[in-house]
């Protein structure tokens, strides 16, 4: 397993934010959704060794991130994009790559390919030598993917990875998380349920602090039969809800 | 899984060349540089220009470098640029993000630090390539002091560590405001109300009170003393807040904090060191002395042949000052002919070292020894300006540099004080006959006499001038005294000599009336 978790917890003073999650994910792309407030982004900051847990065990890629060692293993092996990307407005959008596959410690000889093909890969070839300030809302969200899969990562960690890209890049982004899917462990953060149902092979969803759902998208949409609904899995994410709250 | 997984652990050998690879990125993106046009621009403005208005004389042309005013028009630039630099991550947001990677983040700040650095000192390299450069092509005399220049350098570079530390500390776009504004308070505050701090105050390379001056190296070695102690206070402070910038990072592991916290300590040991040093500091006629690190060899005065002229007396000068001659001469030979062979009057007329104290001061003159020798200082390449009072509430000024200029100003300038030195010793001034003398020389000299009675009849508002620097009170016009001036005056100057020859003694011992003046 490439991320195993149990009974993690995660407090931000009074607030407990995740309540002992017990998760494992394995190679594939994983769907993480669940309503604001739920704890999806304390759990991913976490998998993405920005915060500690409070307790329980984390193992990403088989190794503690708790231990300095382990960590930076993981984070030369990790990719991550955070829901609100930062960027320097004056770097181009291969510098920009290029900067980020230089933190992850990629060889340096390797890097000038590296940017080329994560800058391809989202599509953004033609806007390489373009400044970060003049691009557009969903260009810079492909630009954070780029960063994000520039050191060709095991685990990828995608929060909101397509709000602001147009259906037509959605779809080829889709198509780029089942690519990378391919060989790594890809988790998506998400609200827009076809994201799931197009790309992702497991799929749990969080509700206040929990784990309230874990399986496949073909299960979540089996619990929404006979509920009413715009799409199978909005029926299922909204009858998982009813289930916890009631 | 990826052919990533076999990858080892990124070794000392690739972290250099990443980090490398990223000083190289940082160096074409640094706001820095956006800034060094505007740096070089300050500097002409304010320190080129000034210093080019001073004479072609190594230590004098540096005047303004050895009171760190480079300094003051690069810091605030530069600090404040490098608080925005180290703010970047987060102002931009991007800090999440680089916490999620694996080289040391204290090793990628250090590139952009580095980045930012390298910007900063080559502006000032242009700058100071710039003023050098203009000077060596008016083939300056005198010895370059190298040291100002040097912590004028340490001095950018210290400043752009300690703010971008700060922007790293205080991560807000006010940071660059405040460490601008801070900055630019510190170096003025150190220039002006602490000067009179011969201690710790002479740490700020721009203290008034640290300028060797404008002869610096001339009469005798240039002391690096004060220099050396600036140089290990500033190299503390910069690897100080390099090391804290460090200690600051989290999840960097046990090793890059212990890394950390020794540059700390050794910065901070530097910093202490340059401190106690200056605590010692005594600030002598040759420039400072800190003992610790004094060399003795620098206590000998600097051997050269003077360069002499004169018909009457010769009138020696440095070297350096070879050509100021022609000048210096040309204006004293009048009253040195006057008074030559005369029992007392100067034999010679030596330069010596100016006693630099930064005020508008043109010349000292004294006479030493037996047989006498004229002790001259000439303040060539003073800094400033002096002010005339030209009234009760109303004054005028004019740069004192400006006086060497020109030629004819030398004259206007040094012999009047000169004359009135020599004439002083020689004659004296307590009665009414020798006053007369006194004056009837000096008119014959040349040096017009100020009439006092003028100033009290200008109208209302009219400019009042007088300065005893450069001018001479005469008599009250109609005064005995007057009138023996003038007579003594209009005499040939074979009988005035003759009579002086005769009548010394007695003159001086103020047996004389002004009825016998002839």
């Amino acid at each position: 397993m490439n991320v195993e978790i149990n009974g993690l917890v995660r407090r931000f003073g009074r607030t407990e934010a995740v309540r002992g999650v017990d998760l494992t994910v394995d190679s594939g792309v994983f769907g993480l959704l669940g309503p604001n407030g739920a704890g999806k982004t304390s759990l991913f900051r976490m998998m993405a060794t920005v915060i500690p847990p409070t307790s329980g065990t984390l193992r990403l890629l088989g190794r503690d991130p708790g231990n300095h060692h382990d960590r930076r293993e993981i984070r030369r092996r990790l990719g991550y994009l955070p829901q609100n990307l930062g960027y320097y407005p004056r770097f181009t959008v291969a510098e920009f790559v290029e900067y980020f596959a230089l933190l992850k410690e990629m060889p340096p000889a390797r890097v000038p390919a590296a940017v080329a093909s994560a800058v391809e890969k989202v599509g953004l070839g033609d806007k390489a030598r373009a400044r970060l300030h003049t691009l557009s809302g969903g260009m810079l969200r492909r630009v954070g993917i780029a960063q994000a899969i520039v050191n060709n990562p095991e685990l990828v960690l995608l929060d909101e990875p397509t709000a602001g890209l147009d259906p037509e890049q959605r779809v080829d982004f889709r198509k780029l998380m089942r690519e990378i899917g391919e060989t790594s462990t890809v988790v998506l953060s998400t609200h827009l349920v076809e994201d799931i149902g197009a790309s992702c092979s497991r799929v749990a969803m969080m509700y206040n602090g929990t784990i309230a759902f874990n399986g496949t998208p073909d299960e979540l949409v089996s619990l929404g039969e006979g509920r009413v609904g715009d799409a199978p899995l909005e029926r299922g994410y909204s009858a998982v809800l009813a289930g916890v709250r009631a | 899984m990826t052919a990533v997984l076999d990858r080892p652990l990124a070794t000392a050998g690739v972290i250099r060349l990443t980090v490398g690879r990223l000083l190289r990125l940082e160096l074409r993106r640094n706001a820095m540089m956006l800034l060094v046009p505007l740096v070089i621009a300050m500097f002409w403005f304010d320190t080129y220009r000034s210093s080019m208005e001073l004479p072609a004389i190594w230590p004098t042309r540096l005047l303004y470098v050895q009171q760190g005013r480079p300094l003051v028009d690069f810091a605030p630039f530069v600090a404040g640029a490098a608080a925005w630099t180290g703010s970047r991550d987060g102002r931009r947001g991007t800090a999440e993000q680089v916490a999620t990677t694996p080289l040391p983040r204290w090793a990628a700040r250090l590139s952009s630090w580095a980045a930012l650095a390298i910007w900063a000192l080559g502006g000032y390299v242009v700058c100071m390539g710039l003023l050098l450069g203009a000077t060596a092509a008016q083939s300056p005399t005198g010895p370059l002091p190298w040291w100002p220049v040097l912590v004028g350098a340490l001095g950018v570079l210290a400043f752009s560590a300690l703010g971008f530390t700060a922007g790293v500390v205080f991560p807000s776009r006010f940071a660059v405001p405040l460490v601008a504004i801070g900055v630019l308070l510190i170096l003025v505050l150190t220039q002006y109300p602490i000067t009179h701090n011969a201690t710790y105050g002479l740490l700020a390379p721009t203290n008034l009170m640290g300028s060797a001056g404008p002869q610096a190296g001339v009469f005798s070695p240039f002391l690096p003393d004060l220099s050396i102690t600036q140089l290990v206070f500033l190299a503390g402070l910069t690897v100080f807040a390099l090391g804290a910038m460090g200690l600051r990072e989290r999840g960097g592991g046990a090793l890059a904090t212990g890394f950390a916290a020794i540059v700390t300590v050794v910065g901070l040991a530097a910093t202490g060191y340059g401190v106690k040093l200056a605590g010692t500091a005594q600030v002598t006629a040759n420039g400072v002395v800190i003992s610790a690190v004094h060399a003795a060899s620098d206590d000998s005065p600097v051997t050269t042949s003077p360069v002499c002229q004169g018909s009457a007396v010769q009138v020696c000068v440095s070297p350096v000052y070879r050509s100021y001659l022609p000048d210096l001469d040309a204006a004293l030979q009048s009253l040195l002919t006057e008074v030559a062979g005369l029992p007392g009057a100067p034999t010679k007329v030596e330069q010596v070292v100016f006693p630099y104290h930064g005020d508008a001061v043109y010349t000292v003159s004294s006479l030493q020894g037996s047989p006498a020798v004229l002790d001259l200082g000439l303040n060539i390449g003073a800094d400033g300006s002096t002010c005339f009072v030209t009234g009760p509430k109303s004054s005028t000024c004019s740069s004192v540099s400006d006086l060497w200029k020109n030629a004819s100003l030398v004259k206007t300038v040094v012999l009047p004080h000169t004359a009135q030195t020599v004439l002083d010793s020689l004659v004296g001034d307590r009665t009414e006959a020798q006053q007369a003398v006194v004056d009837g020389m000096l008119t014959a000299a040349g040096v017009t006499l100020t009439d006092p009675t003028a100033q009290s009849q200008l109208p209302p508002g009219a400019p009042r001038v007088f300065n005893p620097e450069v001018q001479v009170m005469g008599p009250t016009p109609g005064s005995a005294v007057a009138v023996a001036a003038t007579r003594f005056a209009a005499l040939p100057q074979s009988e005035r000599y003759a009579w002086l020859s005769k009548h010394l003694s007695a003159l001086s011992a103020g047996q004389i009336s002004t009825a016998d003046v002839p």
